[in-house]
Parts: C-alpha cells; structure tokens; sequence
C-alpha cells in the first residue's frame, strides 16, 4: 500500500537547496583542480543551449503520416498524423482529405476489425487507444493500455485487442467486449509493432532493441509470437545481429507464408573506420518462415536475414512493408533513402531455397537485393507505412516528412499521384531540422541517418560502438540518448565536443558520415530539432509529481549526505553533487568514477543527465551495467561512483524508484 | 536510368546547349602525349547546329581533356603550346581570352579535373617510353600546394571526381597493360578497386559519372586501340556491361548540362539521350577532323567537399584487416589453411623491402603500422612459414590513414560480421613494421 504522498520531486527543500549548494561550490573547487588542464571547460560553461537556436514554432503543427490502413472496399484510406493528434479519412478515389478525427496524444499506429466497421487507433502520450467508429467516424470510447502504445492489432473475433507497449516492454490484451486490459504480456526490448498472421491463430509483436546484453556482443532482437488461442507467449524467436524491427507482413501462403520485418544490421563492434569500406550499417528485413502450429516453439520458426542494400548504395531505416494479397510482391519503404524497394516475392522465395549455410550467409550479402528487387521506387520524404489496396492495384504509402500520401500503381509499380493531406507549407527550423534527422543522403552512400542510430525520435539504439581513434578497439562507447540534452554540454563520453555544433558538423562529417555533411544552415536547424526532443512522458512519475513512498525514499538517498552508519559522506561521494539537478542532474564535467577498463584510454567520462534515465539502458559509458542496480553492485566496489556500498538492497531499489522518475 | 539493355540508334541531328569539342585531324594510341600528333584545337560549337564557332584554343599545338568549372565560367584543360613542348594543364575562361598556365610539371601534366574548394586534381607523368609512369597530384586551382595522392608504382590517371567527393581514377595492373577504375579519397587515402571484375588486357577509362551514380566508360581492347565498348556499371551492381549497340567505337563520353551524353564514335559525336532508349543524335562531323572529347559549357552541381582526417605530419599509417582469410578468389571464399601472420613488404628501385610480419588472430584480423606514401603490397603466411596468398597489386596508406579492410580481395558483395577484431583487443598491436630490424631485399 503506499502511504502519504510527498511533494513534488522537482521542489527541493531549503534544506537541501542549501546542500546542494554548499557540495556544488566543493564540486565545482574539486573539479577546477582536477581538470584545470582542459579548457573545454571554459568553452562549455559559456554556452547554453538557447544562444544560438530558436525555440521551435510550436503552433505549427505538422500531420507527419505514420500509419496507414484501408477499409475492407478499398475506399477509405485512414492515416494516422502524430504531430497532429489525428486520424484523417482519405477518400482514395478523390484523393483528398475527407474528415479529420481527433484522437490521443501522439498517435502511432491502426487496426481496423475484422468486419471494418471499427478502427483502433493508439495514441503513445496519451497510454490509450482511441476507438472509432468507422462508418461515422465518432469516437465510441477511450481504452486504457500500457504505456507508450505503438502497434495493435485485433484477433481474428474481434474481440480481442494486443497493443504493443513501447516503453512498458509489453503487450496489453484488450478485453473488446468490455473495454478493459485482461493482461499484460511481457515482450522484448520496446515492441513496436504487431501484426495477426494470416490465419489468426497469432499475434507478431517486433521489437525495436535487441536484448540487454554485454556490450562486446552483436545484438540480438526478439520477434514475440503470441497464441492467440491462450493469449500467451507461444515463442521468442531470436532475429540475430540486428536491431529496429518495424513493421510485419506475411506473404500469403502461396507464396511461402513468410513473415516479413524490415530491420537494421550494424557493425557496432567493428571500427567506425569500416565505414568508408561499406557494409558498416546494414538495412534489409528478416523473412522469418513461421512454425506451422502457433503452439510450436521458437526452434520451429526459421530466421533468414537479407539484405535490400546494394554495394555501394545502402537503403537506409527500413520502416513499412506491405505485400500484394496475392503475395506477388512485397513492399519496404527505406525511410531513410526516401525510397520504396519493391521485392519479387517469387524470386524471394528461390532465394530462401538455398541450403541452410547459403541462407546464413544472406545476412552479410551486399548482392542478393540484385536478384529480389524488382524497383526502386522514389517516394516522397521519410516514407513510413506502407499499405496495398485488396485488390492489388494500388499501394500507399504515408510520407511523413512531407505530409503526404505516394500512391503507387502496382501493375506498372510506378507511382501515380501524391496526395497531399493539408500539412502547413511553410517550414519551421524544427521541421527542416527534423527532415535532416532522418535524411541519410548527408552520409556516405546513403549509410545512415541521425535517425539510424537514433530511432524513435532520439531514443539510444542501445549498442556501445567502436567509435574511437587514434587507438582502434578502445574506448568503446555506449550509444546516448537525445532526449533533453539541452544544457548538458560538452558531449561525448569525454567531453571532447563543447557543443551540438560541433558534434553535428564537421566532427559527424569527418568521422561518422564520411562526407561533406551539413553545412552550417543545417546544423543549426538540426540541433534546434534535437534540442526539443524529450522523453515525452514518463509513466514513473505521478501526473501531478508526487511521488510514492518508495520514490520519496530513493530521493532521500539521492540528496543524503550522511551514510547509513551517520557519517558526513564527502561532496563527491554524494549522488546530487555530480547529478547536480540545477544542471539537468548533470555536472557537465568528466568524472572518474571506477569505471575504465583496461581498453579504455581515458579514465574520467562525461557525467551523464539522468533525465529520462529509466528509459535508456544499459548504463555507464561502455554499457557494461545493463540494469541500473548493475551500476553499484557490480561496477562501483571502491565507491568511486558515489557512496553506495552501506546501502542495503531495499536503499538501491528506492533509489532506483527515484531515478526512475527523473 | 535505363537499364543494361539501353540501346543506342543513330539517327541525326538536334539541338544542345553551349558544347565545346576537342577536334584532331589525327588520333593515335599509346602515350597520352602523342595522342594528336598533328596537333588538336578546342573549339566551341554553335548551339543548335553542327556548326563550330571559334577556336577557344588559337595559341596552342595540341590540347585534350576539356573540364569546366562547377559555376560555368571557366575551362581547364591540358595543352602543348608547341609541337614537342611539354603538356601541362591551362586555363581559360568559358567565354575564350588568354590561356592561364596552371602546372609547371617536368615531364607533362594531362587529365586535370576541378575539384570543390578552388582544388583542382591531375595527371603528372614521370619517365618515358617503357618506363614511363604516371601519378595523380593535387593543387590549388593557381597550381600552388601540388601534392602527389598516388603512390604507385604504376600509372594513374584522373578520370573524373565524383558527386561524394571521391576522385575515380584509371590504374595499370601488375600486366602493365590493362587498366583498372579505382576510387580514392582526394587526400590519396582509401584507394580500392572500383570493382573487382578487370578482365585480362582491358582498359578502362574515358570515365564518367552519371546524375544516378551510374558510371559510365569505355572500354578498349588493348593499350593499342583509340576505340572501344561503351560500358556502365549501374549503383550497386556487381559488374560493369556493354551498353547494347555500343560495342565498338567509341573513344569518350561526357556527360551533358541536360542529363545527355555525349559519345565520341567514329570520329563524330553524338548526343545520347537514356531517356528515349539511348536515341543517338548527330552532334559534330566535319572534315576538318574528328571530335574526340566534348565538354558542356554550363554551370554544375559541384561535387562534394570531402574532408580529410590524414594527420600528414605522421609518417606512419596503419592496417585493420577484419579477416584476412576472406577473399573471393577462391570459390568457397575463405583462403584454406591456417594463416599466422601477414607480411608487408614495400617497392624500392632494386626490389622489395621485407618490412616485417604482424600476427594474424584466429579470426583473421591483424593490425599493423607501415610506413606512409611508399607502395607495399602484402603476404598471408601459413603455419610453415609458407606464402599462402600473395597481394599481385601495391597499395599504399598515408600519414595518419587507418585503412581498414574486410578481408585480401575479398569481396566487395560481402559486409563483415559484427565482431571485434580479436587484433585491437591485444595490447601489442598495431605491430609496428615501420623499422629496419630484421629486414631483407629481395630482387
């Protein structure tokens, strides 16, 4: 039970401001001594975020087209505006807007019944999902889910709703019939997307990130299959070496049933130097042949991974992908190369008939998409979805940079029009900053985007990457997120980068996209995007910011000055004093705090913002900790990184309940 | 884009815009500097007509290679002032007026191309006759801060630079008679084949690249021959092909301000248009001498600024090999045997230079430092101290270049595993192979 609510978390008493004062004064002495040879200091003390950017134009809102589905007689195009909070009906014989739908905050994703009459909408802020009727277009009811709602799909009754859970790592099962969650059902590393397969007898769930795991590992993501029959796990299938797995589709049976999932391959633990070579960031889809009874395991589904990037030509940020309903064809739309790949299902599936070593080797194969691709489409800025009318005359596909329907004509699979959904035409700097974000025509053949290592608007990929020189294969850096870095410079793990700027401009250029890269017009606009980029809710944190009892205890922990047995913990051993939460919990200097291992040539690291810090695993600067617990049980034994050893384990976990709010 | 089976007619003539054509009475093979031994002149065409205008090039015996400047306004090009005099690489304006003499070379200077950032990158050629090599040198558009980015030995020339900033060069095998296409940072850092599909006695060059990435090229029979095929290799393809109906006798392409091409066959020119299955348009024919080149007076989309991150003052550069027993020249695409170390020699005048033996890891990496801007070549050795495979071409690394590879000629079709290379986790690497210890010639 918890018991009386405590203020705020973002009021500090007097007591405490006048601790955090005196240990920031001790802080900032010890720190001037320990680092009064690096005069990135001095550069990175002047700077806030606000001198150079403008605030973004809020009361511009964009549509930005994320998800799309058809009614069952192909009339009704629906499609889901995040920016906008709605759904727009399209009639696709006029190609022009027919109604506007306000729905949730943030909507992500579409499912439509099975006798087309209702459509689900998830709406991601606002933990919900918006019911609509589809016929008069009225919002029947507002369905509670978990948190941060992105993919979802109805079973074959109609009865039943999955909604995958971004941030929860989660699947609710919607009850239909009475509009409540009947369970919750544990899915990977932030499940995306969700798709029914052809014969109803399961749900797909894709995960976005691979499995927590050591950092000198390749990733491995999780398809999660659900029986839709027990409303259970039936299997976790490992999809090896990739992350960002998006949207699902399955071929008909006819053409092999195979199970489609647009993903990314890195080569994280190669050096970054490989880029120049190619093959340093893969993008292609999984073509998973599923185990013939739902009940099976994952053994029984068989994992093959091609790629759809040419040699020296790379489709970035695989996204949608639809297939034509008599499984001709299949569609992934590259939203990074603003293209659509158009994939020949029959030569597909001669592909998938090499023996099992030939099948493994398609995962590495720069030359397969040669054999599989039929066109390369252009579409038009960031194509995300992607939906083929039941007929298959026709595909669209959802632009979300532009505010714009490509309709594609399949027979010739050429594209035929574009229809514009009404998004304002002019172009604030958060918008042009935005298309930057994702456009990976800045790199070096079309490689990656910001958004490559970035996904969901500025979440980690969560891998550490072999960035560094002059010394190859050391200081191996975790991945960090973008959310809320305004006025935590420098960055980079050593602080090297005094601001965004440079970060973004000639360093990203020379070291990352091994181009000309953005010119100084665009980075301003780029870093003015990434600057708005906030975790946009945090479900650990009440509404009204009180905190529960066991959060208000970890905040007790984090700004105590006094160890267990009542002794005066030194400055720099207490957690606020680093995680100063006058300067975004950052104290914006580079610390030592025990962490280096021996193929680290630096030893103190950039202090990290806390803000949101629940939502990026794993932690500390080559990802080593995957949990946050990891960080003092394992990897802070001299407590270097704080007082932490006189804590029991009640202590750690309310001070985990606590960072988890921030 | 028109696919490989793009087939090129030939009916006659149309309109196109500001061309200027280089034209020769007499085109011979072998050594860029004899090409026109009668001399040759660059003269602008009347638009819209098969016409000339004026000879942009009146003080002059022979010029070749015409380039213009991104913005439109200037022509660089390589010229003879007299009959036997040296070759080097002028510049005049687009509109005609006084040539300005950009390089100053010993032997001769042809093939220059524009680069951003008022650079320019060209050919300089060393030696005569049979001994004659050639480097590709970069400078200021005033011919100041010339600098070689080839290290041969060998010969190179510039073919053109292309949109990501690159420079495709055209490069001599180990036959001394075929000739490659290559890409190579403009800093000369990251050279590599363009493709690995160099048939025996080809040669490739006449380079271009099209608005799609394509690039386009002839392709002669022999070192001998003034014609060839008209090839391209599509982004992303494995393999360059003929273009149907252009298998022979073509000796350049350019690449027009409209999206067009213009061929040089058969001593006209034509323009090409890849949007009507390869229509092939009568530009210039005239008794006066055959067109040869042809260049595009108008402005265009300058091609990327590349940034260096070679530290020059470092003598040294160093090796990341992901897999050394990869390769695609054996079908299985692994070298069989068990190779422990990696040998780097280096080219001298009397032979080559053992540099030393760095260890290969069981996964097949190793990481080494060699010395910088001096060709080396490399040997995979076996447990019994066997050459298992041998590199037949040089390379070269620059100062401060960390030059990673997937494998030894490996292929280009095959991205690595996601793996830490077993050699950047030891902490006696990179070997250092930079000394004079233990070092051995060899003739």
């Amino acid at each position: 039970m918890s018991g009386p609510r405590e203020s705020s978390s973002n009021k500090l008493t007097h007591r405490e401001e006048w601790a955090i004062g005196v240990a920031v004064l001790a802080m900032i002495f010890a720190v001037v001594l320990m680092f009064a040879q690096q005069p990135i200091l001095a550069s990175a003390a002047g700077r806030g975020p606000g001198t150079k950017v403008e605030r973004p134009e809020a009361e511009v809102r964009y549509l930005s087209p994320v998800a799309l589905q058809l009614s069952h007689d192909g009339r009704w195009l629906y499609v889901v505006c995040e920016d906008s909070d709605v759904m727009l009906v399209v009639d696709t014989r006029a190609a022009r807007v027919l109604r506007r739908v306000k729905v949730g905050t943030r909507p992500k994703g579409i499912a439509i019944s099975p006798d087309g009459k209702t459509l689900y909408v998830s709406d991601e802020t606002s933990d919900a999902v918006t019911e609509i009727d589809a016929q008069s277009f009225a919002v029947r009811r507002t369905l509670k889910v978990g948190w941060g709602p992105v993919g979802l799909t109805t079973d074959r009754t109609g009865d039943v709703l999955y909604v995958a859970n971004t941030l929860g790592n989660d699947v609710s099962v919607i009850d239909l019939r009475t509009g409540t969650e009947r369970k919750r059902l544990e899915a990977g590393h932030y499940p995306e997307y969700v798709a029914l397969s052809n014969d109803g007898t399961r749900v797909y769930v894709a995960n976005l990130l691979a499995r927590l795991a050591p950092p000198d590992r390749p990733p491995v993501s999780e398809l999660t299959v659900i029986d839709c029959a027990k409303q259970v796990i039936a299997a976790r299938v490992d999809v090896p070496g990739v992350i960002q797995m998006r949207h699902i589709a399955e071929l008909p049976s006819s053409a092999g049933g195979y199970v489609l999932v647009p993903f990314m391959r890195p080569k994280n633990l190669n050096p970054l130097v490989q880029i120049p070579q190619g093959g340093y960031l893969t993008h292609g889809m999984a073509v998973i042949r599923p185990a013939s009874s739902s009940a099976d395991g994952p053994g029984s589904y068989q994992v093959t991974e091609v790629l759809l990037d040419n040699i020296d030509h790379y489709y970035a940020d695989g996204f949608g992908v639809a297939e034509t309903p008599e499984g001709r064809w299949a569609l992934v739309t590259a939203s990074g190369a603003d293209v659509v790949s158009v994939v020949d299902a029959t030569k597909l599936r001669r592909l998938l008939m090499r023996s099992a070593a030939q099948r493994l080797a398609l995962a590495n194969r720069l030359d397969s998409a040669n054999e599989i691709i039929a066109e390369r489409v252009a579409t038009g800025r960031n194509p995300t979805d992607v939906i083929a009318s039941a007929d298959g005359q026709f595909a669209y596909i959802a632009n979300r940079m532009d505010d714009t329907i490509s309709v594609m004509d399949m027979t010739r699979r050429q594209m035929v029009s574009t229809i514009d959904l009404g998004g304002p035409k002019e172009l604030t700097q958060r918008r042009r900053g935005e298309r930057l974000f994702y456009d990976a025509s800045y790199c070096y053949q079309g490689q990656m985007a910001c958004a490559t290592c970035h996904p969901h608007e500025g979440l980690s990929d969560g891998l550490a990457w072999s960035l560094e020189t002059p010394q190859l294969g050391r200081d191996v850096v975790e991945n960090r997120t973008l959310y809320s870095i305004a006025g935590t410079e420098p960055f980079k793990w050593n602080g090297k980068n005094p601001d965004l700027e440079t970060q973004d401009g000639p360093r990203t250029a020379m070291y990352i996209f091994r181009s000309q890269g953005f010119n100084s017009k665009e980075v301003e606009d780029l870093v003015g995007y990434i600057f708005s980029l906030h975790l946009r809710q945090n479900p650990h944190l009440a509404g009204d910011g009180t905190l529960t009892d066991a959060q208000a205890r970890g905040r007790a922990m984090f700004f105590r000055d006094k160890s267990n047995s009542g002794a005066i913990i030194p400055p720099m051993q207490r957690c606020y004093t680093c995680h100063s939460p006058l300067t975004h919990f950052t104290s914006r200097v580079q610390l030592n705090v025990g962490t280096a291992t021996k193929y680290d040539t630096i030893s103190a690291f950039d202090v990290p913002q806390l803000e949101g810090v629940a939502m990026k695993p794993p932690y500390l600067h080559n990802g080593e900790a995957l949990e946050l617990e990891d960080i003092w049980t394992s990897y802070n034994p001299e407590d270097k990184h704080g007082l932490t050893s006189d804590m029991n384990k009640a202590q750690l976990n309310d001070l985990i309940e606590y960072l988890k709010t921030l | 884009m028109q696919n490989s089976s793009t087939n090129v007619m030939a009916p006659p003539t149309h309109g196109h815009g500001a061309i200027a054509i280089v034209r020769a009475s007499v085109v011979a093979s072998g050594d860029l500097t004899q090409r026109f031994p009668q001399g040759s002149q660059l003269v602008r065409m009347i638009p819209g007509t098969q016409q000339t205008a004026d000879v942009l090039t009146p003080q002059f015996f022979a010029v070749a290679d015409p380039r213009v400047s991104f913005d439109g306004s200037k022509l660089l090009f390589a010229g003879q002032k007299q009959q036997g005099s040296i070759w080097q690489i002028w510049e005049i304006p687009a509109a005609g007026g006084t040539a300005r003499q950009v390089t100053h070379c010993a032997v001769g200077c042809v093939r220059a191309v524009y680069l951003p950032t008022h650079e320019i990158a060209y050919t300089s050629l060393r030696g005569v006759g049979a001994a004659r090599t050639s480097d590709v040198y970069v400078s200021a558009e005033s011919g100041a801060d010339a600098h070689a980015i080839t290290f041969g030995p060998g010969m190179f020339e510039v073919e053109t630079a292309l949109r990501s900033g690159r420079l495709l060069l055209s490069s001599t095998g180990v036959d001394g008679h075929a000739r490659a296409l290559s890409v190579v940072d403009p800093d000369g850092s990251g050279l590599a084949l363009l493709r690995q599909d160099d048939g025996a006695g080809e040669i490739r060059g006449a380079a271009e690249e099209l608005a799609d990435g394509t690039i386009i090229f002839v392709k002669r029979p022999t070192s001998h021959a003034t014609t060839g095929a008209l090839e391209w290799l599509h982004p992303g393809a494995l393999r360059a092909v003929t273009i149907r109906g252009a298998e022979s006798g073509y000796a350049s392409v350019a690449t027009l301000d409209d999206g067009q091409l213009m061929v040089s066959r058969s001593g006209a020119l034509y323009s090409v248009d890849l949007q009507l299955s390869g229509r092939q348009e009568l530009v210039y024919r005239s008794a006066k001498g055959a067109g040869v080149q042809a260049v595009a007076i108008a402005a265009h989309a300058p091609v990327e600024a590349y940034r260096s991150i070679l530290h020059p003052e470092r003598k040294t550069g160093r090796l990341l090999c992901l897999d050394a027993s990869s390769t695609e020249d054996v079908a299985s695409g692994r070298i069989a045997g068990h190779v422990t170390r990696v040998r780097v020699l280096a080219k001298e005048q009397t032979g080559e230079l053992v540099l030393g033996d760095a260890p290969v890891e069981v996964d097949g990496s190793f990481y080494a430092t060699v010395p910088a801007d001096v060709p080396i070549r490399l040997e995979l050795i076996g447990k019994k101290g066997e050459v298992v495979k041998a590199q037949r071409s040089w390379m070269w690394v620059r100062g401060g270049e960390d030059r990673g590879c997937s494998g030894c000629h490996e292929s280009q079709a095959l991205a690595p595993e996601n793996r830490s290379p077993m050699a950047l986790t030891r902490f006696d690497t990179p070997s250092s192979l930079v000394g004079n210890a233990g070092k051995a010639v060899r003739p």
